[in-house]
């Protein structure tokens, strides 16, 4: 029987800023409806990131997450997928308190410390509306810190919410990452892993990537 | 391009469903990865 595929959509996320498209979602009633929208469409599950209303900045405060959860629990049955990752400037304090609150049935998990950048985009983008979108951009400066100790400690801390993970992962160094956490026994099988390509920092999006990291991943987990 | 989450949602679907795969429900997609379910979310 051919296996059925799952469709994410991930409507808002943190990287990009709302002077580049009208149709990025910002404020929670955006967020909700994109969200809504996207699983009528035919997304299982949606991946929420939250953002200041006004500025559209990423917000990584539960508070900031309440206000459109509240809809789209309400009024759609999708699985709702929680970020820990948040923005890579944040703590890991910071970022895993969101799904520590309203334990979602999915949250994010990075498997590894990267550098992390959008400066390429300034060659497509050069007029932002708040100023805090050029800084963000520009910063050639981000590590983002996803180290054994701050995995663990998104697994402990999320642990008992029976909240369970969608793995992301930008290198194969986050596919051996992965597998040490469930050769540990802190990880439990099926596993829900994410690959991404394309970002600055992180892995390709050549088809060779592609292939090579499904390919890995195979090896490890098998199929 | 898409102009909307759904529509990059809808064009997703279309590729899928042109070779010949069926995308999961929301329930298939529980089943498949052991969820919770979504009434557990605590808000």
């Amino acid at each position: 029987m051919a296996r059925k595929v799952i469709i994410t959509g991930a409507v808002t996320g943190a990287i990009h800023t709302p002077s580049m498209s009208k149709a990025l979602p910002v404020t929670p009633q955006e967020i909700a409806d994109a969200a809504v929208d996207a699983a009528e469409a035919g997304a299982a599950i949606v991946h929420l990131h939250a953002r200041n209303p006004k500025t559209g900045q990423p917000d990584q405060s539960p508070e900031a997450f309440a206000p459109f959860l509240k809809i789209i629990k309400q009024r759609s049955n999708c699985v709702i997928n929680l970020t820990t990752g948040g923005a890579p400037t944040m703590t890991v304090d910071e970022r895993v308190r969101p799904a520590a609150v309203y334990k979602p049935e999915v949250a994010s998990l990075n498997m590894g410390s990267m550098n992390f950048a959008f400066f390429g985009m300034l060659n497509r983008f050069k007029k932002f509306e708040h100023d805090w979108e050029l800084k963000h951009l520009q910063n050639k400066d981000i590590v983002f810190r996803n180290t054994f100790q701050d995995i663990e400690y998104v697994l402990k801390t999320l642990s008992e919410t029976g909240t369970r993970f969608e793995f992301e992962c930008y290198d194969t160094a986050h596919l051996y990452n992965l597998n040490y956490f469930l050769e540990q026994g802190m990880v439990k099988p099926p596993l829900f892993v994410q690959t991404v390509f394309g970002l600055q920092g992180g892995t390709g999006a050549h088809p060779e990537d592609v292939l090579h990291m499904k390919r890995t991943a195979d090896r490890l987990f098998g199929e | 391009m898409a102009a909307s989450n759904a529509e990059q949602v809808t064009l997703a679907r279309k590729i899928v469903e042109g070779l010949g795969l069926e995308i999961a429900t929301s329930d298939e997609a529980r089943q498949i990865l052991d969820l919770k379910g979504g009434d557990k979310l605590e808000v």
